[in-house]
């Protein structure tokens, strides 16, 4: 494939922004259980969440680059039985309002508003639904991605799960930093985000290496005999019918050499998994601040690589009938 | 969207559809083409046509874009004062100057010299025309692009069968059980080829594809032979051998029909050793008559002795030798063809073409056994022309078709010669599932019609006193002056090339500018890319078209190119005459010319406007007429020197052969109201009863006309009743030629003509001029170190670019960017480069670099690209860097026009010696890994800025929709 | 109608005849461009590195080893799935796919261009037009084949009509006695990468060789010319035999 630049912005801003969601919630929940006391707990929800907007926010707009057309999308619920990509276009919009809604139910303290309403604090509830959603995203952003059998690379389930993982991670690392500015500093929450960021790296890290043994064993299921229904050992495709470019080359193929994407594989590894884990443990360890910060722009970048690659290394059937050209 | 079926196309805007023929090659097929809105919406095959029946090509299909391309040239341009010519600086002019331009220059060389213009044609059919002009003009030097075509393939089928491939006759795949397709990629018969083909194979028809390369056709052979370049004759020798070996001939076929059993004179003392022994004539024959008359003796073996031939009753000896009662030795045609094969054995062609010797051996018995046993026998009743009834007719279903991979060689004519022969043998010609002719073929052998002969058949301010073009029969009919030296600026028919009846326009070029024989003063090329595709050694060429004598004047004075698109020619023109395109102007596929025929009977067509001109674009054909007109070219004026034809459908309509003859450039609705046809006087409504019929007009000949026309009685009658052929009489096969006996007869100072060649051609002439076909190897490859250039380098054709000139449309070089040259893996690997590298294709006159692709589909001692998809650089209306010309290659470059300095001379053609085809294929390279560095082909010329008049194109993108444009 | 023999309109492409001439690349495009589908957009068409929008291509395979090459000419376009997975995952319902007749089409006005249908197909089908910025494909011509206006024998695909060896035929695959499904059952058609399950409808025939086999006596019979000629001996009445030296 051809990495497009807006799907892997799209992919992991927003795997970024619901990771931090999910991690904000699960600091709440730990905070909660554990009696953690926050100095402005409100601010700190009602700012982290604003954050993990931001960052979905910054998804859909790098999606609108991807599409030629993108005020059509309103007709996207018409295939919602059907198609993943429906379901995100669904979904992405709906997350981004209850986050907001959650952002700012916090900022503008209207727990106390439900308490006094209803006897309840609905942002709990508020909250929850959205990291269901949040989780619902994944999986759909995922599937996008794992549903396409035709990507042998992609049609796993370790497709959902990397997301899943990955935007975890890099949501608890960002949540972790966050924790790590003025407000959270100090607390047991901040400890927690951060080894639940390592926790998740870890795991991203081992199922990404896992998907990657896994996608070095692929045997592709079509060859040029199915392709083309002949049944011989040796075929060869001598032209694929015209020395001009078209949609199916420029989509399918990245153009790179293979030392590049070589290279790419383990500049990811080390950027998004190794040196953010590193430098989580060494800052925290050694408790400086800026080594913590860093990690989370390491990671995106890395995140960006890997997205990069992970396009890149997905080979599609239709590229048996574009291999040559005289 | 609205639902597609719920509209009708038809109902969007203003819709027109008109009939007419396409001409995106010279195919000719029958198009319907509908307009919207002014717009082309689509053009599709005319399904009542005779020819493509409503199927249509590649090229057919893109004609939109033929139409709207911006490398069309719209006004007449003048190349500005002081521009050096080839480098495309123009003025735009009017048609007035620029036909007084012309007038002027050309009124004063008619007056002085006619033959110092000279006129050459490429892949126009319009040639009954432009001949004419040629000719009424007076000059000799005029030819069409026949010579660096395929002029093999006409003259080596003619001089033997009376008829040819290529426009003239053709493999009838209905009928037939095996098909050989030789050396053919596509030809110009390419949608009838493609039906044919796809029919033959349905039907479970035995398909042999002899090629180096496996394509297109050969692609859905049953078997590909691949075969060493050039090495053709030897195997069609060894076939030849293998079948009278075995007996596999049609000793019938051959015995009435051919002089296989006409006895030969070997009295190595007779003046006239190695002609036929000929009584005196019959007292109805004519002896200025261009048919070989019958007065030849046969060896019958009841009587044993020496009868004339078809005497009653005889039964004709085909082999052995005899002495006749004055003691001459004689042997029967066939008995020399036996001897002469003798030594061609399969074993010894294996060494010679790459094929393996149970491969010949199992391809003469298939043949063989095939026209022999699987007989066709059609319930037809015919009369020979000896007045014997025959109640059916046979055919043998063995059917050949080919075409360049034997004739762009300079071994090519004999080896087309041993091609009609092992298919006279096989007993096919004419016949059912066999070869057949198309009106106005077959001919007599040689056609009568005769060329100038000396330098006192031009005179100044006259018609040539004869065709420009003709079709010798002996020494006689060489165009030479009293040294026996050339005189046409190509020399053709000359000593050098005797038989060369489509003339050596590859020459043209090269003479003019060394002026040899003479030098000339203005020379017109029309649709012709002579500083390109349609030349050899282009880089060179394009020199000499810019070079200047010692005082400062260009050696060829003045060039005139007529073009509908920015050719790489065109810029070396000192002045450009912009054409119409095909759908913009009226046209006649000719009777006079190349017609459109099919077995069945004789067919012409016309092509009328369905567009008008753009911008001031005007048809060629009305410039000549009004050009003749201005010169006071008698065929052009009337009495009192007016202009005779107010422009070209009008001189089509009322111009007769001779006044009164009946005969004219079109065949059909003759007669003054429609009601007659191939002869009959002018019809002022012609025009319009060809587009009733669909452009065309069709004669079908009823069965018993259809077949054996060479010997047909009805046939010929009619044939000379309507004007196609001067007497009614046979038309036998020549085994034997004793034309080509009587030039080996002058070089040895015998025979009948008086005419001998000049000292150094002698042992050239003699050589080649054998009355039997035989194997040689190409020329240059026999005058250059082979070992050191050890591929043959060839070019063949792709069904969706026709030569040079599609690269201009949008749609087909998509198709075709760029071209590569391909190699067989083996050999790029021991070379030490890879698939895709970049490389440098050396020839012992120049080296080109280019990308190469491994293919498994080609012999390992050829390498192949297609032909023509490298361009100059901003020529065609493309970007300065458009991947045609900076990636694409041309080939051209690397083959000489002319020989290496031999015996012959220094100048000697580099063709076939008998006809002066143009060898192209013979070429023979070396290849090797380009050095690290640009990706980019080369050589390079510096990009053409658009002319004056041409749209430039400055999108990015191109969505063309009819109505919206 | 039960739901095996629904309509289900398609090529068939017969390999055997098919010569690689591009009649059905050009044509497509040349209808289809100003048609109900059209512009098919060209993007640098007169400078480098041109592309444009087709919806048929040609492409060529190599088989084998020299000298023992075949070459197959493979002409391409939409395939019309009958289980399209194209379709489904068109977030918009862009690309449906005909419940009257199994064509599978894209509804330019409501594509937005996310190229997720070309995703889908494993056969590199469908092509994103650069000008109209929304996803194309072969439409198997059907704003013709139904078009009333044109005469019956024309409502046919533009590729169908232009194929200059009849290599294209076009019909309805789910009628047993259609002529498409006659040529799949007489010849052997086949469908493309059929381990996707997604059940194309355009079928393509086999290449077929004849081949000819000839006898070592059928080179010799009776009425060899060779003997009239004397050149084939014919044993003498003289000519001695094993009678003449032994017995049994
Ligand atoms: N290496 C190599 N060279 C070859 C060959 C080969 O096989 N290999 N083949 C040779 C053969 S067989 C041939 S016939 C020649 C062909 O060579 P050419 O006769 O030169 O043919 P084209 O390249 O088609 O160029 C014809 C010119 O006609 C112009 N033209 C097109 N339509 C019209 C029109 O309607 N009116 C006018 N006035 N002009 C028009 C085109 O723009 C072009 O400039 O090439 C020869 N050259
Ligand atoms: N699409 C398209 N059609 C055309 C033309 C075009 O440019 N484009 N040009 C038209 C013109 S002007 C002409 S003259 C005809 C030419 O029609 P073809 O003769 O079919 O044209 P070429 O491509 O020159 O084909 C030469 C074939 O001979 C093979 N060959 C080369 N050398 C040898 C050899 O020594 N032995 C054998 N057995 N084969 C050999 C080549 O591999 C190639 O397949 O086509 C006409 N039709
Ligand atoms: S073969 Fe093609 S280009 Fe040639 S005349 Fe026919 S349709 Fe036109
Ligand atoms: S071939 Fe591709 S585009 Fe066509 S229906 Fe099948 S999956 Fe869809
Ligand atoms: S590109 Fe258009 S047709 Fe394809 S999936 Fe997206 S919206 Fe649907
Ligand atoms: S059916 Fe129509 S749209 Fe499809 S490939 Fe053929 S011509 Fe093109
Ligand atoms: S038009 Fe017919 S013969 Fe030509 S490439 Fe297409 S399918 Fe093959
Ligand atoms: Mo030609």
């Amino acid at each position: 494939m051809r990495p497009a630049f807006s799907v892997i912005f799209l992919t992991t801003l927003i795997g970024a922004g619901q990771g931090m969601f999910i991690a904000l919630f699960s600091g709440r929940v730990f905070a909660y259980m554990t009696g953690v006391e926050l100095l402005d707990s409100n601010w700190f929800y009602g700012v982290g969440s604003g954050c993990a907007l931001l960052f979905m926010g910054a998804g859909l707009f790098a999606s609108f680059f991807h599409l030629t057309h993108p005020s059509r999308g309103i007709y996207a619920w018409q295939r919602w039985r059907s198609s993943w990509l429906s379901r995100e276009v669904i979904l992405l919009p709906m997350v981004i309002g209850l986050m907001a809604i959650s952002a700012m139910s916090h900022y503008f303290r209207w727990d106390n508003f439900f308490l006094e309403f209803s006897g309840m604090d609905l942002t709990w509830i508020l909250s929850g639904v959205t990291v269901l959603l949040c989780i619902f995203l994944f999986i759909a952003t995922g599937m996008i991605y794992a549903s396409v059998r035709f990507f042998q690379e992609w049609a796993s389930p370790f497709t959902v799960i990397n997301f899943l993982l990955m935007g975890l991670a890099s949501g608890y690392t960002l949540a972790a930093v966050f924790a790590h500015t003025g407000f959270g500093r100090g607390y047991s929450l901040g400890e927690f985000l951060l080894y639940s960021a390592l926790f998740f790296t870890i795991l991203a890290w081992a199922s990404r290496s896992w998907s990657l043994a896994r996608n070095r064993r692929i045997q592709p299921t079509s060859s040029l005999q199915s392709a083309i229904g002949v049944h011989h050992g040796t075929i060869r495709q001598l032209t694929r019918g015209f020395t001009a470019s078209s949609f199916n080359i420029k989509e399918f193929f990245h153009g790179r050499a293979p030392t590049t994407i070589i290279w790419v594989q383990r500049l990811f590894i080390i950027l998004s998994f190794i040196l953010p884990f590193t430098l989580l443990l060494v800052g925290s360890w050694l408790n400086i601040i800026p080594v913590i910060h860093s990690a989370f722009g390491v990671q995106m970048l890395g995140l960006f690589l890997e997205r990069w690659y992970f396009f890149a290394q997905a080979k599609h059937p239709q590229n048996l009938y574009y291999q040559n050209v005289a | 969207m609205e639902d597609p079926t719920k509209q009708s196309d038809g109902d969007k805007g203003r819709v027109e559809v008109k009939n007419t023929t396409c001409y995106m090659c010279a195919c000719r097929c029958g198009i319907r083409v509908t307009l919207r809105d002014g717009d082309v919406r689509y053009i599709e095959g005319n399904p009542n046509h005779p020819l493509n029946q409503g199927v249509l090509c590649a090229k057919g299909s893109s004609g939109i874009m033929k139409q709207y391309s911006p490398g069309r040239l719209t006004q007449p341009l003048k190349r500005i004062k002081g521009a050096m010519r080839g480098d495309g600086k123009f003025e735009a002019i009017s048609w007035d100057e620029a036909l007084g331009i012309m007038e002027q220059r050309l009124g004063g060389i008619r007056k002085s010299d006619p033959k110092k213009f000279a006129m050459y044609t490429g892949r126009d059919q319009m040639q009954a025309l432009t001949g004419m002009f040629a000719r009424q003009f007076g000059t000799p030097n005029y030819a069409a692009h026949g010579g660096f075509c395929s002029v093999n393939m006409a003259a080596g089928m003619i001089y033997t069968i009376g008829g040819s491939f290529w426009e003239f006759g053709g493999p009838d795949l209905e009928r037939a059980k095996m098909f050989i397709m030789i050396g053919t990629a596509e030809d110009h018969h390419s949608n009838p080829m493609k039906k044919a083909l796809g029919e033959f194979k349905r039907q479970g028809g035995h398909f042999v594809a002899i090629n180096p390369v496996r394509t297109g056709y050969a692609a859905i052979a049953d078997q590909w032979v691949p075969i060493r370049p050039g090495t053709d004759g030897a195997l069609l020798l060894a076939i030849i051998h293998e079948i009278i070996r075995l007996g596999l001939y049609d000793r019938s076929f051959l015995t009435s029909y051919t002089n296989a059993a006409d006895l030969v004179n070997l009295d190595e003392k007779s003046d006239i050793f190695g002609m036929f022994v000929r009584s005196e004539l019959n007292k109805d024959d004519d002896p200025d008559s261009c048919f070989d008359n019958e007065n030849k003796y046969w060896w019958d073996s009841i009587a044993n002795k020496a009868v004339a031939q078809r005497a009653p009753g005889a039964k004709p000896r085909l082999m052995g030798d005899y002495t006749l009662e004055d003691g001459t030795p004689v042997k029967p045609a066939f008995q020399m063809l036996k001897d002469r094969v003798k030594e061609f054995t399969p074993q010894w062609a294996e060494g010679v073409t790459g094929i393996p010797t149970k491969v010949i051996c199992d391809l003469a018995h298939t043949m063989g056994v095939t026209a022999r046993d699987q007989k066709i026998e059609l319930p037809i009743q015919w009369t020979d022309v000896w007045g014997k009834e025959h109640d059916t007719i046979t055919g043998n279903p063995v059917a050949f078709h080919a075409m360049r991979g034997l004739a762009a060689h300079s071994n090519g004519f004999h080896s087309i010669r041993a091609l009609s022969i092992l298919m006279t043998i096989l007993g096919t010609i004419d016949r059912p599932g066999g070869f057949r002719h198309k009106a106005p073929f077959p001919r007599p052998i040689p056609p009568c019609a005769k060329g100038p002969k000396g330098p006192e058949d031009v005179r100044p301010g006259e018609p040539l006193n004869a065709m420009p073009l003709g079709w010798p029969t002996n020494p006689d009919d060489l165009f030479v002056d009293d040294d026996g030296e050339a005189y046409r600026l190509d020399k053709g028919f000359s000593w050098e090339y005797p038989l060369s009846v489509h003339g050596l326009m590859h020459n043209a070029i090269s003479n003019a500018w060394r002026g040899d024989p003479y030098p000339i003063d203005t020379l017109l090329l029309f649709m012709s890319n002579m500083a390109w595709n349609s030349t050899m050694n282009t880089g060179k060429v394009r020199e000499m078209l810019r070079d200047k004598d010692d005082n400062g004047e260009y050696k060829i004075p003045f060039i005139i190119v007529c073009d509908a698109f920015q050719s790489e020619t065109t810029a070396f023109a000192d002045l450009v005459l912009p054409d119409t395109t095909y759908l913009e102007r009226h046209d006649v596929m000719s009777m006079l010319d190349r017609p459109i025929s099919e077995f069945d009977g004789p067919v012409d067509s016309i092509r009328v406007p369905v567009l008008p001109p753009t911008g001031n674009s005007r048809p060629f054909q009305d410039v000549l007429i009004e050009m003749g007109a201005r010169l006071g070219l008698p065929a052009f004026v009337d009495e009192n020197g007016a202009a005779k034809y107010q422009d070209y459908p009008d001189f089509i309509s009322n111009y007769e052969t001779e006044p009164g003859s009946g005969i004219g450039f079109l065949a059909g609705w003759r007669g003054s109201s429609g009601e007659k046809f191939m002869k009959g006087a002018p019809n002022t409504r012609q025009w319009e009863m060809y587009e009733k019929n669909d452009c065309f007009y069709h004669y079908k000949l009823p069965p018993s006309y259809q077949y054996m026309r060479n010997w047909n009685q009805g046939y010929l009658q009619w044939a000379r009743h309507h004007g196609l052929i001067r007497e009614a009489k046979s038309i036998n096969l020549h085994i034997y030629s004793e034309v080509l006996q009587s030039f080996r007869l002058a070089a040895q100072g015998k025979g009948p003509s008086k005419r001998r060649p000049p000292e150094r051609l002698k042992e050239r002439v003699e050589t080649f001029f054998d009355p039997l076909p035989f194997y040689y190897e190409p020329l240059e490859t026999q005058l250059i170190n082979a070992r050191e250039y050890p591929l043959s380098a060839i070019t063949q054709r792709p069904m969706a670019m026709y030569h040079s000139w599609d690269s201009q449309n949008a749609w087909l070089r998509q198709i075709h960017t760029q071209n590569y040259l391909f190699v067989n893996p083996q050999v790029g690997r021991s070379v030490g480069f890879d698939d895709g590298d970049w490389i440098w294709v050396e020839s012992p006159w120049g080296k080109v670099k280019c990308q190469s692709r491994f293919s498994e589909a080609v012999e390992p001692g050829t390498v192949w690209t297609w032909n023509a998809i490298g361009k100059a650089s901003g020529a065609w209306g493309l970007d300065g860097k458009a991947n045609e010309s900076k990636r694409g290659f041309l080939l051209n470059h690397l083959i000489s026009e002319e020989l290496p300095n031999h015996q012959s001379g220094a100048t000697v053609s580099n063709s076939d010696p008998i006809t002066g085809q143009a060898a192209w294929f013979d070429l023979r390279v070396k290849i090797y890994k380009a050095e690290e560095g640009e990706e980019s082909c080369e050589p390079n010329y510096p990009t053409l800025d658009h002319f004056p008049g041409m749209k430039k194109w400055g999108n990015k993108l191109r969505a063309y929709f009819a109505g919206q444009n | 109608m039960d739901k095996t023999s629904k309509k289900q309109l398609a090529l068939v492409i017969d390999l055997n005849v098919c010569v690689g001439c591009h009649a059905c690349v050009t044509s497509c495009k040349q209808w289809n461009t100003s048609g109900w589908a059209g512009p098919l957009t060209d993007v640098n068409p007169y400078g480098e590195n041109p592309s444009g929008t087709f919806f048929n291509r040609v492409q060529t395979f190599e088989v084998g080893t020299y000298p023992k090459t075949d070459l197959i000419h493979f002409p391409k376009s939409c395939l019309h799935c009958e289980d399209a997975p194209c379709v489904p995952v068109c977030p918009t319902g862009a690309s449906f796919k005909r419940e009257e007749d199994g064509i599978v089409l894209v509804n330019y006005d409501k594509c937005i261009g996310c190229k997720y249908c070309s995703w889908s197909c494993p056969y590199g089908a469908r092509e994103f037009d650069e000008g109209q910025k929304v996803m194309k494909k072969c439409t198997l011509c059907v704003d013709r084949i139904y078009d009333e206006k044109l005469p019956e024998q024309e409502r046919l695909p533009a590729c169908v009509m232009a194929c200059p060896t009849s290599a294209r035929v076009f019909g309805d695959i789910n009628d047993s006695d259609s002529q498409v499904s006659q040529r799949i059952r007489e010849h052997g058609g086949f469908q493309l990468m059929p381990e996707w399950g997604t059940k194309p409808s355009n079928h393509y025939l086999p290449r077929r060789k004849t081949v000819v086999t000839i006898q070592p006596e059928q080179l010799v019979r009776s009425d060899n010319p060779l003997k009239i000629e004397g050149e084939l001996s014919v044993p003498g009445k003289d000519d001695r035999s094993l009678d003449d030296y032994t017995s049994w």
